[in-house]
């Protein structure tokens, strides 16, 4: 097991290095132009050479590719990723405010993804063809298809016209006012969830459906298990891989802000800080969220490789 | 094969004419759901071809009818609120929607094909360089990524394409590899090795056409995909200019505001958009159905 990890740790430093790479050289793309205009555009800097100089120092770019490249690293390994040309404070002041909101999200909405799917999926492997299950793939297929801001956009409309329910404008904390705040995250949280749910479902069906044709399954019912323990133990635990991956990738584009659902529900999350970045022009904040969102990506991706080798022992030897 | 129908004599093409008939048929009852995924692209990539006919109005000319009249024999899915005629947004809309798509997965795929065969077949060190620039750009969420490359590039369909094309590029890179390791073992590989094929020709020839299932299955996910992509960038704005139509933009900026007294202009763009996506999602579905041999036969 303990080579296992090791290999997997040594095949994510290499990509990390490689994403590090490519969202720096992303950012030196930008035309020189782009700079003037960021200059007129910011406001706070003014229309002048000097600020023009100004932001080349901010970004560092006066200075040779590599030098820079290095000095951003360094600098993210000691936790300072540069300031923001939006807010000119460090971008990781920004990051500490949106993350914890990303967070919230991303769990509840897997929690809720989660509860759906499992159940639905494993029913609908188990009864095949039937009523249940002809229900849960149409569904999953409809969640797949139809558009979640788009059903967002809707269902405020239906909130606000039966309810009287708007999402407020101003986010409030969980240590503010616990109430107000779950409620900022019920809907949207329901909203990813389901649509969440129906990868899952359908990736839960499928892998059941293959391992309840296995041998050992067979072997499992002829000695005269119960078909739970046949079920929960014998099939669940083999079909789980790939479940577990679909969750893993889901979780971590969860933590990379899910932006569309952010706006449209007014969550100042990870997701549309680096879309109001994006709409400033802010380099230096979307360097750090994109690699931000990039390293957690293959941390997840990572735990869960190493959740197979626990699932499955065969992995951990070949 | 081709010769065989050139020369037949006419009868025999009458025949073939109508066991197609009846092939198609069967092949309707078998996959209902995947036969009517068919239709429905079929009916949109048509929509879509013949926008300008189908559509009665210009879609991006204004007072064509009073604002906000509501969908009728005029205007069948109403007007908006500078008297635009909603069905021609939402025909013009889909043929922005659709060639976004299409044209994005055709070079994303196509780029992503290459990659996955020559990683997938060479080995070594090109495979291993190559897979982790995959992870690593695998890593970034596709909408994350779509807003950084969008932030570099002027906004513009062209460029829209391009973004979205570079986002679909590592997952069909990576599922053709997947799918070059499982074809490269078989005999006949070793067969025309043996018989001095090259490399290239040996990819061409003997590799491509036995992976080809797998690369029209993320094909045809990935459009669906793709579309949504456009869809979700244009509702945040950052999608073809206005006053194009697009699906996106007309449910965010013109009908969600609206969406209580004027509900018809954010509701026909929205499920055109689902639709669309539902029909290539199933496409895919059959696609692997029909051309994976293990599930091919199989009751249910």
């Amino acid at each position: 097991m303990r080579d296992y990890i090791l290999k997997r740790v040594l095949v994510t430093i290499p990509a990390l290095v490689i994403v590090s790479m490519m969202i720096f050289s992303l950012v030196r793309l930008f035309p020189g132009d782009t700079i003037v205009a960021m200059a007129s555009e910011s406001g706070s800097f003014g229309f002048t050479k000097d600020a023009e100089n100004q932001i080349r120092a901010i970004l560092g770019i006066d200075k040779p590719f590599l030098t820079q490249y290095f000095n951003w690293i360094g600098g993210l390994l000691t936790g300072d990723a540069g300031i923001s040309l939006w807010t000119r404070q460090p971008v990781t002041h920004e990051i500490a405010r949106t993350f914890p909101i990303s967070l919230e999200l991303a769990v509840f909405s897997s929690v809720v993804g989660i509860a759906v799917a499992l159940p639905a999926g494993i029913i609908a492997a188990l009864k095949r063809n039937t009523f249940p299950d002809l229900i849960a793939r149409f569904v999953s297929l409809v969640g797949l298809s139809v558009p979640s801001f788009w059903i967002a956009t809707m269902l405020l409309v239906f909130f606000s016209v039966q309810f009287r329910w708007i999402p407020p404008v101003i986010y409030q904390s969980f240590a503010d006012s616990p109430g107000g705040n779950l409620l900022q995250f019920l809907f949207p949280s329901l909203l990813l969830g389901f649509g969440l749910s129906a990868t899952t479902m359908r990736m839960t069906r499928s892998a059941m459906l293959e391992v309840l044709r296995e041998d050992y399954v067979r072997t499992a019912r002829a000695k005269g298990l119960t078909e739970r323990v046949v079920i929960f133990r014998h099939a669940l635990r083999n079909a789980f891989i790939p479940v577990v991956t679909i969750i893993g990738t889901q979780l971590a584009y969860l933590l990379g802000g899910t932006i569309i659902i952010e706006v449209i529900f007014g969550l100042p999350g990870l997701g549309r800080l680096t879309l109001e970045a994006v709409t400033h022009r802010d380099y230096t904040q979307i360097q750090a969220n994109v690699m931000l969102i990039a390293s957690i990506t293959m941390f997840v991706n990572l735990v869960v490789d190493l959740s197979y080798g626990w699932l499955d022992p065969r992995i951990r030897y070949s | 094969m081709n010769t065989a129908v050139a020369t037949a004599p006419i009868a025999g093409a009458r025949y073939k004419a109508i066991s197609l008939v009846r092939r198609s048929l069967r092949f309707a009852k078998r996959e209902p759901i995947g036969t009517a995924a068919g239709i429905l692209i079929v009916l949109l990539l048509a929509s879509a071809i013949f926008a300008p006919l189908i559509a009665e109005f210009d879609p991006t000319k204004t007072r064509v009818g009073r604002p906000f009249t509501g969908p009728g024999w005029d205007h069948w899915f109403g007007t908006d609120q500078v008297g635009r005629d909603v069905f021609s947004r939402v025909v013009h809309g889909g043929r922005v929607s659709l060639t976004v798509g299409i044209v994005s997965v055709l070079i994303g795929t196509t780029v992503g094909t290459i990659i996955g065969m020559l990683s997938g077949y060479f080995g070594g060190f090109v495979d291993i360089v190559l897979q982790r620039i995959i992870d690593a750009i695998m890593s970034i969420p596709t909408m994350v990524l779509a807003l950084a490359l969008i932030s570099i590039l002027e906004p513009g369909t062209d460029k829209l394409i391009l973004t979205i094309a570079v986002v679909m590029t590592p997952s069909s890179a990576r599922i053709v590899r997947g799918a070059v390791l499982a074809v490269k073992p078989n005999m006949y590989v070793e067969a025309a090795k043996a018989l001095g094929a090259g490399s290239g020709r040996i990819l061409i020839r003997h590799i491509l056409p036995n992976i080809i299932a797998p690369i029209l299955v993320i094909g045809s996910v990935q459009v669906g995909n793709a579309i949504l992509l456009e869809a979700s960038l244009s509702f945040l704005g950052l999608g073809p200019p206005p006053p194009n139509p697009s699906w996106g933009y007309m449910i965010s900026q013109e009908g969600r505001d609206v969406l209580t007294t004027a509900p018809w202009i954010g509701v026909f763009p929205g499920v055109f958009l689902s639709l669309t996506v539902f029909g290539f999602n199933m496409l895919g579905d059959t696609i692997r159905d029909v051309l994976d041999p293990k599930l091919r036969g199989r009751i249910g």
